[in-house]
């Protein structure tokens, strides 16, 4: 599945989902945690997760503390409370969407059929 | 986990920043996440050779760059009203630069305004930094940190403008400065969420921008009165300004390496403590007499360079480095030996010259990669041009 193009307009909320039900996580974390829940279907690139994760610190959503593990800076982001309500509401919308989504790729009815009562 | 060894660690920070990725917070981060992939491969049973080659070839061409562009772009988006002061204070200086150049009437002028601009923004970035963040420690620092520039570059516009007080401001920010920074190299502590060093690692590309663009434009301000034989005013200042900001900046990126260790030893904290008031004291100008101030050059810099060099640079670049740093220290001394007639003056000529700031200036390019060297060079070159014409006895 070619799934980049898909992944685009979902990952912020993606990551605020992961961060609501995850105290704090790392980058690492996070990439590592969307291929087991999609079963290796979705693998977020490098370039797919930092401008977003930086993108959400910025606007606040999210904060950031960094620890030495290892002899390397790794930056664990979690939820601001502004963070914490975006995402019910995101994860919401995203939900209520993929349902439409849903609905509108069911194989339509056949109408022939249906008219004779079948 | 945890098996990579610190050549392996510091070759990924390497490939990162050859890739394009210089801006250091994404750079840890990112190399973290390499190093995460390589262990994951490793524990598998594959040799570090082969999984770095299996990393390194998932990475499409250009991906470390448009990852460091898009991030800059989303950061750029945010801070905008300093980033309009920062703008409106380069076309100031710039248009300040060609009004002298020119002879125009109204540069000093615009060269005050450009002043304001940089406050404008150091304030408003400052601000925002402090209210977006209001659970990390230590926002007393920056505001300590923050008056001592802002007193500074008070002390400039008095200059400028002939006023007086101008020396009284200037020792006033040499010691808010000399106090808080060493106060920040024995408060800040490893992991802990401190305001100050964060804000700085975050504007760290647009500080380095800042300051090359100013030492581009001073530069230029400068070669007339260099080639035709006299002094200018205002290059004399700019050039003061560049040498302080980028000395500043200098020792602001010390802080950067507490985040990598658990508790700095007091030997650093010490070190960088003395490091930055052995700098900021040739500041004042009015207390301090040239020999002195020579003398402080001398001493300083080539424990600052050498330290520098052995940190940041290896095997040839190690050697080049302590060669160009052997020069510089042999230009220092010649003209602190000159300027206390313990040689005659005429030997300036053999230091101060064009082929000799041509080199230092090939040693800047050659250098440019590590941040502290590159930057350590710039003050030496912004120094070299300071020192020029009062060298060759033509002022």
């Amino acid at each position: 599945m070619s799934s980049s193009e898909f992944i685009k307009g979902t990952l912020k909320t993606i990551i605020l989902k992961l961060l609501a039900e995850n105290k704090q996580m790392y980058g690492y974390e996070i990439s590592q945690k969307v291929e087991e829940l999609s079963a290796s279907e979705i693998k977020l690139t490098y370039g797919a997760l930092y401008p977003v994760l930086y993108k959400l610190e910025n606007e606040g959503l999210l904060v950031a503390e960094t620890e030495v593990v290892d002899g390397r800076a790794r930056k664990y982001y979690s939820l601001t409370p502004q963070g914490v309500e975006l995402a019910k509401v995101k994860v919401s919308e995203l939900q209520k969407f993929t349902e439409t989504l849903k609905n509108i790729l069911l194989p339509a009815p056949n109408i022939s059929l249906e008219v004779w009562g079948v | 986990m945890g098996s990579l060894s610190k050549e392996q660690l510091q070759a990924i920070r390497d490939y990162l920043a050859r890739q394009g990725m210089t801006y250091k917070p994404l750079q840890d981060e990112m190399l973290d996440h390499v190093c995460c992939d390589i262990e994951k491969l490793l524990a598998s049973g594959q040799p570090f050779d082969a999984a770095w080659l299996a990393i390194t070839t998932e990475i499409p061409p250009k991906q470390i760059q448009t990852i460091q562009l898009e991030t800059m772009e989303t950061m750029n988006k945010r801070e905008s009203l300093s980033k309009w002061f920062a703008y409106l204070s380069f076309f100031l200086l710039f248009a300040g630069s060609v009004f002298k150049l020119m002879k125009f009437p109204g540069a000093g002028q615009m060269l005050i305004g450009s002043f304001i601009a940089i406050a404008l923004a150091l304030i408003s970035g400052s601000t925002f930094g402090m209210i977006a963040n209001k659970e990390k420690r230590g926002g007393w620092l920056l505001v300590a940190i923050l008056v001592g520039v802002l007193l500074f570059l008070a002390s400039f516009t008095f200059q400028i403008l002939h006023l007086p007080g101008a020396i009284e401001l200037r020792t006033m920010a040499v010691v808010a400065l000399c106090l808080s920074y060493s106060i920040s190299f024995f408060y800040l502590r490893g992991n802990e969420n401190y305001l100050l060093p964060w804000l700085h690692e975050r504007y760290t590309p647009a500080i380095e921008r800042f300051i090359f663009i100013l030492f581009a434009a001073v530069f230029v301000l400068r070669m007339p009165s260099l080639t035709l034989g006299y002094e200018d005013f205002v290059s004399r200042i700019l050039l003061v300004i560049t040498i302080a900001t980028a000395g500043l900046h200098f020792h602001a990126l010390a802080w950067h390496t507490y985040k990598t260790s658990e508790k700095p030893t007091l030997i650093y904290s010490v070190g960088l403590s003395v490091s930055i008031i052995c700098f900021l004291l040739p500041a004042l100008m009015g207390f301090l007499s040239l020999p002195v101030r020579a003398g402080l050059m001398v001493a300083f810099w080539p424990i600052a360079g050498a330290i520098v060099a052995v940190r940041s640079q290896e095997g040839n670049m190690r050697v080049a480095a302590f060669f160009s740093i052997g020069l510089i220290t042999l230009i220092h001394l010649l003209s602190a030996l000159a300027s206390s007639e313990v040689l005659p003056a005429a030997l300036n000529a053999f230091s101060f010259n064009g082929i000799v700031l041509m080199i230092l200036l090939a040693v800047l390019v050659v250098f440019r990669k590590n941040p502290f060297f590159r930057m350590y060079l710039l003050i030496v070159v912004s120094h070299y041009l300071f020192m020029y014409p009062w060298e060759l006895g033509l002022w």
